[in-house]
């Protein structure tokens, strides 16, 4: 990939990329870090395809591994999963304040497949290839964390509605 | 418990609006950053292949050298026994009587030139490198 079109691909993936880390992670400053060595890798692993959609999905799966690595150092380290903190960007919405605290609740596995299923709109198989599951434990998994991700939401839309 | 896909259409519009809402900062060299950093460790990585490979012929004939020397030696030490006289004679005599055939000595003389050449070789690319 050369230098110009790296940077068109950048400018339209980095926003959804960051996004995706955030929600799953919460550490703003950890993003940065992993969103460039992201791009990095990816720039390094010369993966090449015709389809741009099959190459973000390879860069969303560089991401969640560097992820999971971070999580593993950190483990070690600290001996606790991280905690997603406080939502600090730009104007706070209720329903992104929601979302946010909501997938903060969750263990990380589940917020990484909700968002590539909801935010992102990927499949079973794709979601499998991205964070490394088998397709079939991807439906039960999605499907006990979006009950879980209802649990919490269902009394806030409740307290809304009041 | 709800049953598959009752609030899917429902949870995507909270997770589409939640994923348009958040806004980040963009260095816009950030792009042009990592891209430069990934050319240069690219560079650097095929200058040190290309070392390498550079290098593989001068192991592969240090190795065959090395080889031929060892076994030019042994030659020579097997004729040099081979033209001891009896036991009993003094030290010097023994040297004196010592000849190598021209066979051994050409032998050795082909295998140490280019031996010593590839040595001095090999010396001076890593003196270089």
């Amino acid at each position: 990939m050369d230098e110009p079109a790296f940077e068109e691909f950048y400018r339209a993936t980095a926003a959804g990329l960051r996004t995706y880390l955030y929600r799953v992670c919460g550490e703003r400053r950890l993003v940065d870090d992993l969103v460039q060595e992201a791009y990095y890798r990816l720039l390094r692993s010369k993966f090449a395809s015709e389809n741009s959609e099959e190459v973000v999905r390879y860069l969303f799966r560089i991401a969640s591994n560097l992820l999971k690595d971070h999580w593993a150092a950190a483990k070690k380290e600290r001996g606790t999963p991280a905690k997603i903190e406080p939502s600090a960007a730009g104007a706070s919405p209720s329903i992104r304040l929601d979302v946010h605290s909501a997938l903060g609740a969750l263990r990380p596995a589940d917020r990484e497949i909700l968002w590539l299923a909801y935010a992102e709109g990927y499949s079973h198989a794709e979601i499998a290839g991205i964070a490394g599951l088998k397709a079939g434990s991807v439906r039960v998994m999605l499907f006990r964390a979006r009950e879980r991700l209802l649990g919490i939401l269902r009394p806030n839309a409740r307290g809304e509605s009041r | 418990m709800s049953s598959p896909g009752e609030h899917d259409a429902e949870l995507a519009e909270l997770f589409a609006q939640s994923k348009r809402e958040e806004i980040w900062q963009e260095d816009p060299h950030a792009a042009s950053a990592i891209w430069w950093r990934a050319r240069a460790d690219e560079l650097i990585s095929e200058e040190i292949q290309r070392r390498q490979r550079r290098a593989r012929p001068l192991i592969l004939g240090r190795l065959i050298a090395a080889v031929a020397v060892t076994a030019a030696i042994a030659l020579g030490i097997f004729q040099f026994v081979q033209a001891l006289p009896g036991q009993s004679l003094e030290i010097q005599e023994m040297f004196a009587g010592v000849a190598y055939s021209p066979l051994s000595a050409a032998l050795l003389a082909l295998a140490s030139a280019p031996a010593l050449g590839l040595l001095q070789f090999f010396w001076k690319e890593t003196l270089r490198g």
